[in-house]
């Protein structure tokens, strides 16, 4: 099976060799400052918000695996400090190792929400004994709304790394073996394609 | 990256304690991850919201 994305520049033909002009920058899933430009600092540490991944292990091994009193890992972390004088210890406490394995992102996302009234029912305050009127009594109710920042679940959905082996960032055409189209996901249709490819590069 | 958003709603409603409003749940998914692994994964579809469904439209 040949799978061909909107970011080759293999064989298929014309159309992927001229895209390599347009989406160079674009739509190839690689880390992108705010401007989509290539930026290797824009992919945070996967030991994020470790320093790396010794910092993790060792939070690992004394939060979960040793499960070491408080006292003892601020002892630890006084010998470790007096060992060397200049960097300090990994953590300044029990307390510095806690608040950093707190700061761990989740995925979690908070819930908000705001109320809102029917636009008619807005006159009603004018006259708070005006109760006889044909409102029906849905138009004056308040309705609380409740969501969550659709942002920020989204990306909490693609940086699921339980997702690292079935996820498309780009679109792109497959064919098999008889040349004939494969479709298969979304990123494999014709929309999720046009979305991302003018035809005005052919001009 | 191009990200597709995918909404979807439910005809189930959902009551709060109170009894007092119906929610039509809302829920966001992504284009990227593949069809089977949405399936599998609770983690590809999330719960963006509920709205509230006026009582006495329909009673």
């Amino acid at each position: 099976m040949v799978c061909v994305t909107s970011t080759s520049t293999s064989s298929i033909i014309v159309i992927t060799k001229s895209l390599t002009i347009l989406d160079a920058y674009y739509y190839t899933g690689s880390p992108c400052d705010e401007k989509e430009y290539p930026s290797p600092s824009a992919q945070s540490s996967p030991w994020s918000p470790f320093e790396n991944r010794a910092h993790f292990e060792l939070a690992e091994f004394l939060y979960k695996q040793n499960q070491m009193s408080a006292g003892n890992i601020d002892k630890l972390m006084q010998i470790w400090a007096s060992l060397h004088p200049n960097d300090g210890g990994p953590f300044d406490s029990h307390n510095g190792l806690y608040e950093m394995i707190d700061s761990i992102e989740d995925g979690k996302v908070a819930w908000e929400s705001f109320t809102m009234n029917h636009p008619a029912s807005d006159h009603d305050h004018d006259d708070a004994d005006d109760t006889s009127d044909d409102l029906p009594s849905w138009k004056r109710k308040t309705y609380h709304v409740w969501f969550r920042d659709p942002r920020k679940l989204l990306q909490a959905q693609l940086s699921n790394p339980e997702f690292k082996d079935g996820i498309d960032y780009a679109p792109k055409v497959v064919y098999n073996n008889k040349k004939e189209r494969v479709w298969e996901n979304f990123m494999s249709g014709n929309w999720a394609w046009d979305q991302c490819v003018s035809l005005s590069v052919f001009s | 990256m191009f990200v597709p958003i995918i909404l979807g709603s439910d005809k189930t409603t959902v009551s709060v304690a109170t009894g007092q409003h119906d929610y039509y749940p809302i829920y966001i998914s992504n284009g990227n991850v593949h069809n089977n692994v949405r399936r599998a994964h609770a983690g590809a579809v999330s719960l963006l919201g509920f709205l509230p469904v006026p009582k006495g439209l329909y009673y």
